[in-house]
């Protein structure tokens, strides 16, 4: 059951990592050590870091998918994971849009989108399917299987399934990576109209400064199972504390940084905060 | 990898030069369906005696003829040993055979136990009886194969499959003696009267009867008396339970199958496979035969084991048995028929 | 610069010399021959003897055919769906032992299980020896329990044969359905939920080709039918061949029989094709359900039950027995009958797996709808029981032999040659999907490099492919010599006079109520399948199944 419109504790983050750790015996990926991270409401985080398997770990912790070693892991205020605690994935209120999508191939977009209502009388389901589809521009789909459709309509699926539920935290495993370039304008608009439309605090995995720039309020930079640096886009690009994030943001400072509405970011941010 | 594939196939082939019968040395190949144990010790024993040496082939009597017949001329076999006398005149009636005029033999096997024309000789004679529970069965109550196809047997009787060839030559002493549609209403009663459908040998038989899952079985006398004499305990136990009924007491008597041989068309050991066959017909062998096997010999001298003594005398179907090679093949069709599996 | 092509470049322009694709042809057409007879001879008029037999035996050939499949393969459907999940999806004591040791029943022949449970309780068998013995008052009581029913043999059936289902269902929940069941998971679906909206539709390919491999193995099976006395198409195809020399009731039967396999194939690519389940990429194993006090012992039990009864009781019997008689029965013949068998089939292996690296090469390189076409065809064997190949390859035989033998000579006809090339008939595929797999794993492009340096195509595949594929060669072969070791049906019938396999020699002594003398045969067969089952299994794991 999901854990829907529960209210959060009042001042509690949407989401919270306490010293987060995890160790892969034997594996070739850095292990997490000691994550902090708060994410409020309406907030849209980015975690960016080298290639390795830190950061998805990190996601599947938050839905339940691993079990943390050390610290806390807690949802609304309430602690999910933790010294004593385990609340599995189907009771976490999580919503995640997986690297691949991993939508239901035999089932219908609108059975995809509706497969995590089952606790809604079907009047409601009906209902916030027909809602969900609307919000991620999908109307006229909802007869189709997933593979009738083209990459950037799997992605709105599966936004969208994960969003019908009403979560209580949004995580998106480099929701792009699957995509061909031209289609990732685009669609990263549309994500951003959606998230900021339903105001769920969202998690994004990406690898793309362009990613972090138009959709993050914050950026937290993870390296060797660390979060090194966190804070706006811009504050990042202008005072990188280390290398890899100076590199990172290093697109930024070229002439065709000016094609980037780094303004209007700091506008919203300004906006959206608290 | 190339050695290591060539090794292999190398040895493959070597193993596969290695079988057969061969006739180098002075030798015998007998192709038999008998595969007791008994049988090794006589053929060890006739080339102790005689320096003749035996290469046996066992394998089912249809596989061997068939063989036989496609071999032909290059055939190795010099001698055919079979369990029935059905598939015995089966393979003289393909031209399998060739006769054999022996002094020796015909002092040996009496006349109803072989060929007319001599191309195949009994070696031992088994009758086809009822065993019964003791306890649930009153021998009173048991007369005739006839009568077990009765209602009064319902669910009660238990014989093994129909491809048998002892079942086969069974119907077909049925169809000589009363006829086809007599035997077809024969059959089709037994089947009625089944305790379960046909399963396992004649053993398996006895033993079900002894465990209750019928209450008389149609089977061979040397599997019973193997029960008796076993060296298992168990086995014994199953044997104490059962009793021996010889049925048709009143009327032609019990019905009897040979186990037999005979020289084979193209032998080329022809001296061998007679003298072979004098010895298997003889006194020794057939006392082994009659205590090793349990079997009742065919030579008039030599007495039966203690276990078949024990069971007394009895009136045995005289009927010619190349009559039962012969109806074989309506046997089959009326089993079939009859739903007798 | 303009080239003016001639107008049939695309034929000029060949990949491979004619020479290759000559020979593959030749091959396929071969290999295809015996298994062609069959509904050729069906298609002559009638003999008597076939009204009889369709009268009288036909309908409950099909009936008893018909039950089997459809029991053993929902038993083995059940069995190896229900452990795949739970090894892959969950978490519960003995997880890891289970995963591995699931596929050991694959390692008994089903006719030996038919005939050890039959011994094991029996009326004098070892069960209820110790029942009288150990319970006080049963001390003379014989207990009736009859095993020899077809009910059993279709559990027996399901019971050995379940692991061709739990391996490739395994594989891909495993893999490529990770991601998809985990978010059921996350979207808040209960574990029951997730197994039947999500896990089992997704596995449907995976479970039609695991039961399909099951039912084709039922219909083939001749021991465990024959011995609990279930007449079926292939006991019946026996009993007109040997019983009464009545091949072309044989034919018959065959054809029949072969009709209903398509049948089966036909439904299973039916059932497979719906799914275009085509997940991009590998993944790896869904985060797990663990599953603690009742439900993990549950769980334990539902996976240790078939492997007791598939693989460790029927071992644990035949030792007991082979200890028991071993003095006497292992002795020169025997070591000669293991020597036969060994040898048998290590020349099939050999041979199966030359023809497959030859036909798969080829296939690659050439690419025509032609050659693609033949390597199906070539396959094709495998999916006819191993009776059929044989009364096919008898005809053949006996053609031949009329021809060159002029008379009742035979040339070919019982000799180890027949019976060899029935068995590569019958277990190319076994070589040739491995091969083939392989093959794509080496890719083109070591090829192509070769080539474009002068080497001609033999030469190529003998020093670049053939050493890159070494552990694959090796496997494929093996693989083909267990299924010979294990094969009963189509050596019974097409064996050379007085040579026995090690499966035949098993099966013919438990036949003739020597049950005990039996076991060490059976075990050596055992033996050898099991270690090949077992190393094979930790080599390949993960990748594509092993003989589909």
């Amino acid at each position: 059951m999901v854990a829907e419109n529960q209210p959060a504790a009042p001042g509690a983050a949407a989401l919270k990592l306490d010293g987060v750790g995890k160790r892969y015996p034997g594996a070739d990926c850095d292990a997490l050590r000691g994550i902090d991270l708060e994410i409020r409401d309406r907030e849209l985080v980015a975690v960016v870091g080298q290639s390795g398997c830190g950061k998805t770990t990190m996601l599947r912790i938050i839905a339940g998918l691993e079990v943390p070693d050390t610290g806390t892991v807690s949802i609304g205020g309430k602690v999910m994971a933790g010294p004593g605690t385990w609340v599995p994935p189907e009771h976490r209120g999580v919503g995640m849009v997986f690297q691949d999508f991993a939508l239901f191939p035999h089932l219908k977009v609108e059975q995809n989108i509706a497969y995590g209502l089952k606790h809604l009388p079907r009047a409601a389901r009906k209902e916030r399917t027909g809602r969900m589809l609307e919000l991620v521009d999908l109307e006229g789909l909802a007869g189709r299987y997933p593979h009738q459709l083209s990459g950037g309509q799997q992605q709105r699926v599966a936004l969208a399934r994960a969003l019908a539920p009403e979560p209580s935290v949004l995580l998106l495993d480099e929701p792009f990576s699957n995509l061909d370039a031209p289609l990732k304008a685009s669609l990263r608009d549309g994500l951003t109209k959606v998230i900021r439309r339903t105001g769920v605090p969202t998690l994004l995995v990406v690898h793309d400064v362009e990613d972090v720039v138009v959709l993050a309020n914050r950026v937290a930079v993870l390296r060797e199972g660390r979060i090194v640096q966190q804070g706006s886009p811009i504050g990042l690009c202008q005072n990188p504390g280390d290398p890899y994030t100076a590199r990172f943001f290093e697109r930024l400072r070229t002439p065709d940084a000016n094609r980037f509405p780094i303004e209007a970011i700091e506008e919203e941010t300004t906006k959206g905060a608290g | 990898m190339h050695k290591a594939r060539t090794i292999l196939a190398a040895a493959g082939l070597a193993a596969l030069a290695a079988c057969g019968a061969s006739d180098d040395g002075d030798v015998v190949n007998v192709y038999s369906h008998r595969h007791y144990e008994a049988d090794q010790i006589l053929f060890d024993r006739f080339t102790e005696l005689t320096g003749i040496q035996v290469n046996v082939v066992t394998a089912s009597a249809d596989e061997l003829i068939t063989r036989l017949e496609n071999e032909g001329e290059a055939s190795p076999a010099d001698m055919l040993i079979t369990v029935d006398a059905g598939r015995l005149h089966r393979a003289k009636a393909r031209g399998l055979l060739q006769p054999v005029t022996s002094a020796t033999l015909e002092a040996n096997v009496p006349d109803h136990l072989r060929d007319r024309d001599g191309e195949w000789w009994g070696l031992t004679q088994r009758a086809r009886v009822l065993a019964y529970h003791r306890e649930r069965v009153d021998s009173t109550q048991l007369s005739t194969y006839e009568a077990l196809a009765e209602p009064a047997w319902d669910d009660r009787v238990l014989i093994r499959s129909s491809e048998n060839v002892y079942n086969q030559s069974l119907l077909a002493s049925i169809i000589a003696n009363d006829g086809e549609e007599a035997a077809t209403e024969w059959a089709e009663g037994i089947v009625e009267n089944m305790a379960r459908q046909p399963s396992g040998g004649d053993t398996d038989q006895v033993t079900a009867v002894a465990a209750g899952a019928g209450d008389v079985a149609v089977v061979n006398t040397y599997y019973i008396a193997r029960l008796v004499e076993s060296t298992d305990p168990e086995e014994r136990r199953v044997a104490s339970q059962i009793g021996v009924f010889f049925p048709n007491q009143d009327g032609r008597g019990a019905h009897v199958n040979v186990s037999g041989a005979g020289v084979t068309r193209h032998a080329r050991n022809v001296e061998n496979a007679v003298a072979l066959l004098e010895f298997l017909t003889g006194e020794e062998a057939q006392g082994i035969f009659a205590e090793a096997n349990q079997e009742y010999p065919v030579h008039p001298n030599v007495p039966w084991s203690a276990t078949l003594l024990s069971w007394g005398e009895f009136r045995a179907d005289t009927l010619d048995l190349t009559v039962l090679g012969e109806l074989n093949d309506a046997a089959v069709r009326i089993a079939d028929r009859a739903g007798w599996r | 610069m303009e080239i003016a092509l001639p107008r049939n470049w695309r034929l000029a322009v060949r990949s491979l010399p004619w020479g290759w694709t000559a020979v593959s042809l030749v091959l396929v057409i071969l290999l295809a021959i015996p298994v062609a007879t069959i509904p050729i001879g069906a298609l002559a008029p009638a003999g008597e003897s076939w009204a009889h037999v369709s009268e009288t035996l036909l309908p409950a050939y099909f009936g008893n055919t018909l039950f089997l499949t459809l029991a053993s393969g929902t038993i083995a459907l059940a069995i190896g769906a229900g452990t795949a999940w739970l090894v892959a999806m969950c978490d519960f004591p003995g997880r890891r032992l289970f995963r591995w040791a699931l596929v050991l029943p694959l390692a008994v022949p089903a006719y030996m299980a038919a005939y050890v449970y039959s011994g094991m309780v029996g009326v004098t068998g070892p069960f209820q020896r110790l029942i009288r013995a150990v319970v006080p008052g049963a001390g003379d009581t014989l207990f009736y329990w009859n095993v020899m029913r077809i009910e059993v043999a279709a559990v027996l059936f399901g019971l050995v044969l379940f692991p061709y289902v739990y391996l490739p269902v395994r594989a891909l929940l495993e893999s490529r359905a990770g991601p998809t069941l985990e978010a059921a998971r996350v979207l808040g679906r209960g574990h029951a939920s997730v197994f039947w909206t999500i896990g089992l539709p997704l596995a449907r390919p995976a479970l039609a080709g695991g039961v399909a491999l099951v039912l084709m193995e039922v219909v083939n099976d001749y021991g465990a039918v024959k011995y609990y006395g279930v007449p079926t198409f292939t006991t019946g195809i026996f009993r007109a061949w040997f019983s009464l020399g009545d091949l072309d009731t044989a034919v018959r039967l065959s054809a029949m029989l072969m009709l209903l396999v398509l049948t089966l194939l036909v439904i299973e690519r039916w059932q497979r094709g719906q799914a275009r389940y085509v997940a991009p990429g590998e993944s790896s194993r869904a985060a797990p359900y663990p599953l603690s006090g009742a439900k993990g012992v549950a769980a334990t039990m539902f996976c240790a039950l078939p492997i007791a009864f598939g693989f460790v009781l029927p071992v644990l019997q035949l030792v007991f027995w082979a200890l028991r008689t071993a003095p006497e029965v292992v002795d020169g013949r025997f070591v000669r009958l293991a020597a036969n068998s060994l040898g048998l089939a290590a020349m099939a292996g050999v041979i199966a797996v030359t023809i497959a690296l030859v036909l798969s090469y080829t296939s690659r390189l050439d690419r025509t709808d032609i050659t693609r076409a033949a390597s199906r065809v070539a396959l094709l064997g495998y999916s006819v029981p191993g009776a059929v190949i044989a009364v096919g390859v008898l005809t053949v035989s006996m053609f031949l032999d009329g021809f060159l033998g002029g008379g009742a000579r035979l040339i070919l006809t019982g000799t180890a040659i027949a019976l060899v090339a029935a068995y590569v008939v019958r277990f190319l595929a076994v070589a040739y999907l491995p091969v083939e797999a392989g093959l794509e794993r080496v890719g083109t492009n070591l090829t192509e490099a070769s080539r474009m340096l002068g080497a001609r195509p033999l030469r190529t595949l003998l020093s670049i492919e053939v050493p890159l594929l070494r552990g694959t060669l090796v496997a494929a072969g093996t693989l083909v010599v267990i299924d010979v070791l294990k094969e009963l049906p189509l050596t019974l019938i097409l064996r050379p006079f007085n040579f026995d396999t090690l499966a035949t020699r098993a099966f013919q002594l438990a036949s003739d109520e020597q049950v005990a003398e039996s076991a060490p045969a059976a075990l050596l067969v055992i033996l050898c399948a099991t270690i090949v089952v077992a190393v094979l299994h930790r080599t390949l794991d993960g990748k594509p199944d092993i003989g589909r």
